[in-house]
This record gives C-alpha cells, sequence and structure tokens, in this order.
C-alpha cells in the first residue's frame, strides 16, 4: 500500500501512504518515506504516524501493541482509559504516547510523530 | 585512557555473545527424554506446556520473548547473528532455564539431560559460529557429573549453565563439590543463570508480597546472584576449586562493585567464618569470577556505566545480548557508553577477548 506520489504545499510536503480501507482499526504499518521508516496506527481515535526506530535500541515500533493507559486514582482503584493510546516497542516495552510520541516515565525520551491526513479516501502522512 | 581508541563499532574484532537463548519446547525434548518419561509423555498434547512453572504475571504484550517463534531453527539464529553483527553465539536454554520449578527431580535432571541431547544434536556447529552450554540439574549430583563428562570433550560446547536458585542449600554447600572437581577436570567454566520465575524459590515469602513482573525481575536475578557468589566464597569453593571459572549473568553491573566491596568489609571482621579463604573475597571474585553485561542498567548515563566497569574491570566482564528475551541489549548498545571512556584492548576484552580466553570459543 505505500506509494511514492508526493504534494507540496503551504511549505509542508504530503506523501501518499495508500487507501485509507487498507488499514483497518487495530492494524499498523510500515512505510519507507524518503528512506524514514515510519508506522503508522489507526485506532478508534483516528489515524497516528512516529518514526519506527525506537529511541531506545531501534526495535520496529510498528510492531508493537497498542494499548489503553493504566491509572490509579486517590482511591487506589485502577482505572483503564482506552481513548489514551499507547504503543509499546516490540523488543524492550518502552512506552510512548501514540499521539505525541512522549515516553510515559521518561519525559526526556520521545519518538518523532507525523501528522496524518486522509482525503478522498486516501492517507497521507505529512511534515 | 590510551590512545589507541576504537573509531567506530565495526572496528570490533570479533563479537562473542555469551548468552543467546533458543526457545524449546517440553515437546521436542520428549524423544531425548530416558525412560519411563519418554514413554509417559509420548502421546501427543501431554507435553505441550509452553512453561514448567505456571505463575501467572500480568502481562500485556510485552514482557517474554519479542517475537513467538524467535529463533526455532539455526539458520534462524544465523539470519539473527547477522542481524546483531555477532560472530560467535554461546546458545543457551530458554525453558529451561526454569529447571529448577519442575516439582519431581527425576524428571527435571532427566529434562536436563534431553536438554542437552537435543541441542549438541541439532545446534552446535562451531563451523557457524555456534557454540553453546549443557545444562545440568544438580539435584543428584552424581547425574550432573555424568553429564559433564559426556560431554566435557563435544563439539561446540564451551561451557556448563547452572540456575543457581532454589535449592536447599546454596551451591557452597559440600554436596555440589564433586561437580566442581568435574567441571575442573573438564576444563569447562560454570555459567550462573537464573530466570525470573526462580525468584520464588530464592525467596518464596517475598515472592508472594511483591506480584509484579517489574519487582520479580528487577529483584530476582541479581538477588539469586548474590546469595550465591556469598555463599560459594564463605565455603571457600574457589580457594579449593582454583582453576573452575565462574561466569556470573544477567544481573546488570551496578551490584558487582557494591557486593565485591561489601563481601570484603564484613571479611575484615569475619574472617573466622570463612577460614577456607586465603585472601579476601575481591581477590577471589578478580581470579575467578566474570560477569556478564547485559541487561545494561544507566545506558542513557555514560558517566555512571563507565564508572561501574572501571571498578569492576574490563577484564572481569563479557558481552552479552539475552537475544530473544524482551530486556535484550542490542550489540552496540554497550559500546555507545563506554566508546569515549575506554580504549580499544578494554572495548575488544568485553566483547569477544574475554570470552575466547574463558570459554575456548
Amino acid at each position: 500500500m505505500s506509494g511514492t506520489e508526493e504534494d507540496s504545499a503551504s511549505g509542508r510536503t504530503t506523501h501518499h501512504i495508500g487507501p485509507v480501507d487498507d488499514l483497518q482499526v487495530g492494524e499498523s504499518l510500515l512505510v519507507e518515506v524518503n528512506g524514514i521508516e515510519i508506522a503508522i496506527y489507526h485506532t478508534e481515535n483516528g489515524f497516528f504516524a512516529m518514526s519506527n526506530y525506537c529511541v531506545h535500541q531501534g526495535g520496529p515500533m510498528c510492531e508493537g501493541p497498542v494499548t489503553g493507559t493504566v491509572s490509579q486514582n486517590a482511591d487506589g482503584e485502577l482505572t483503564y482509559d482506552s481513548t489514551q493510546k499507547v504503543v509499546k516497542c516490540p523488543w524492550h516495552g518502552w512506552e510512548f504516547e501514540l499521539e505525541t510520541g512522549e515516553h510515559l516515565s521518561r519525559p526526556q525520551y520521545s519518538q518523532p510523530t507525523y501528522d496524518v491526513e486522509t482525503r478522498d479516501g486516501e492517507l497521507y502522512v505529512v511534515w | 585512557m590510551s590512545s589507541k581508541q576504537l573509531e567506530s563499532f565495526s572496528e570490533i574484532t570479533e563479537i562473542v555473545d555469551l548468552d543467546f537463548h533458543l526457545v524449546e519446547s517440553e515437546e521436542e525434548l520428549v524423544p531425548y527424554l530416558e525412560s519411563p518419561f519418554s514413554e509417559m509423555l509420548s502421546r501427543s498434547g501431554i507435553a505441550e506446556t509452553s512453561n514448567y512453572n505456571q505463575t501467572k504475571f500480568l502481562l500485556d504484550g510485552v514482557g517474554g520473548d519479542i517475537g513467538p517463534e524467535v529463533a526455532p531453527e539455526p539458520a534462524d539464529i544465523k539470519a539473527v547473528m547477522s542481524d546483531l553483527d555477532i560472530d560467535r553465539v554461546t546458545l543457551n536454554p530458554g525453558l529451561n532455564l526454569n529447571l529448577v520449578t519442575v516439582h519431581n527431580d527425576r524428571y527435571a535432571v532427566a529434562l536436563a539431560s534431553a536438554y542437552n541431547e537435543w541441542v549438541t544434536e541439532s545446534f552446535f556447529d562451531p563451523s557457524e559460529g555456534m557454540y553453546g552450554t549443557i545444562r545440568i540439574c544438580p539435584r543428584f549430583p552424581d547425574r550432573a557429573v555424568e553429564e559433564i563428562e559426556r560431554y566435557a570433550d563435544a563439539e561446540g560446547v564451551v561451557g556448563v549453565m547452572l540456575g543457581p536458585t532454589g535449592f536447599m542449600n546454596p551451591l557452597g554447600h559440600p554436596r555440589f563439590d564433586d561437580i566442581w572437581a568435574a567441571l575442573e577436570a573438564a576444563e569447562l567454566p560454570l555459567l550462573l543463570h537464573n530466570s525470573v520465575l526462580s525468584l520464588q524459590h530464592v525467596m518464596p515469602g517475598q515472592f508472594e508480597g511483591m506480584n509484579t513482573f517489574l519487582e520479580a525481575r528487577a529483584v530476582g536475578h541479581p538477588t539469586g546472584q548474590m546469595t550465591n557468589l556469598a555463599n560459594l566464597l564463605v565455603a571457600g569453593v574457589p580457594e579449593r576449586f582454583p582453576d573452575l571459572d565462574f561466569i556470573v549473568m544477567e544481573s546488570g553491573l551496578g551490584w558487582i562493585p557494591y557486593m565485591t566491596r561489601r563481601l570484603d568489609y564484613y571479611y575484615s571482621s569475619r574472617r573466622q567464618d570463612a577460614p577456607g579463604l586465603t585472601k579476601p573475597p575481591s581477590e577471589y571474585i578478580d581470579d575467578s569470577f566474570w560477569f556478564t553485561t547485559q541487561p545494561i542498567e544507566g545506558a542513557d548515563d555514560p558517566e555512571y556505566v563507565q564508572q561501574i566497569i572501571s571498578w569492576i574491570g574490563p577484564e572481569n566482564l563479557m558481552f552479552s545480548s539475552d537475544y530473544p528475551h524482551s530486556d535484550f541489549d542490542y550489540s552496540d548498545e554497550l559500546y555507545s557508553t563506554l566508546r569515549d571512556g575506554f580504549d580499544r584492548d578494554a572495548i575488544e576484552a568485553i566483547y569477544g577477548g574475554n570470552a575466547r580466553e574463558v570459554l575456548d570459543h
């Protein structure tokens, strides 16, 4: 599904990826754009993209599980927020916010993220 | 530091990995089991457990191996070696790291024997850079001695692995002496490798209380090694078996200089508790003990790692990846922390020189 069609507008570069329908909710995809490997995820919250190369030791982020967020309230009760998506590196389990790329417990680390747009049934990565 | 610095990771002459795990199943070992276990377990579906111990941790996708069938065949191992820039691997058990959790002494010993036959027959091939350890189960020391003697000169066997925790007596007990003598005679080092699940056998009460994978993994490996290191030293094993080399595995780095100094500290006032020693514990550690590097805690703080390794001494360290477990170290992880603090000789020693010397790779 990866494509090479490019479009430039307003100083941003738009990279055509392929049909939106090819990436269903719960699926992820590895694409290469201008030599950069990018992992694209489709969740209930929409499409997200980040560098496929984990900042820790280079694990393939596109193969990592996408989960919700577990937290504990003041009463000590565990809650699971399925809307706050986290992606874990499949190698060592480093956890990043899917939307921002920030590491959950070590803020000095973050994954580069990219905007994803859909237009006329097609998927684009933008930077 | 010397001006003889490495310019890049690729300049390292030869990379030897001390800890590359297989992903064997119990079912694969059935044809190699001795009687009556081979007959008892040969019916389909009997020996299909993915782990001997059924302790359930809360793991949501990451925590075990980094893939479901990472390297089941020699060709797969070769591919991973290429990916990780490893020239020679030391193949170690996966499932059989947890042999200590098998609650049947005879079956545990039979599994170790079956594993050894399976692994030497199926994987070890020095021409392909594939070396490995055999696994002993010391519940019947005479059977462990038999295994050592059987494989002492087998192709590709460079050491003998033992899960050091979970026994009624730690390894300094005299009941293990025949094993140490056999290893000395065979000129094979002893590799001490725990597993997360063995924590419950090291400290069963604490294991019940601290019930997460994070705690079990962080605490289990080093505490098991500390216990056995202290016990082996105080019992005088390195004094009585001076040609036996010990390789302590997968427990991180910082505890090593800590424990070395702590043992010396108490030896200063309790020498009578270790009457078999003729020098301080630290000197035995320098002479007889090596440590594998993974998992490197604090890799994002090179100053910490360099200081710890300077205290341990690069001559006592051996690179290990622990592939494919989920706290494995990529091959250049350690190099990236050491490159501006250690010279070529030190880095070459850690990445292969020490292993070639001690394990006859």
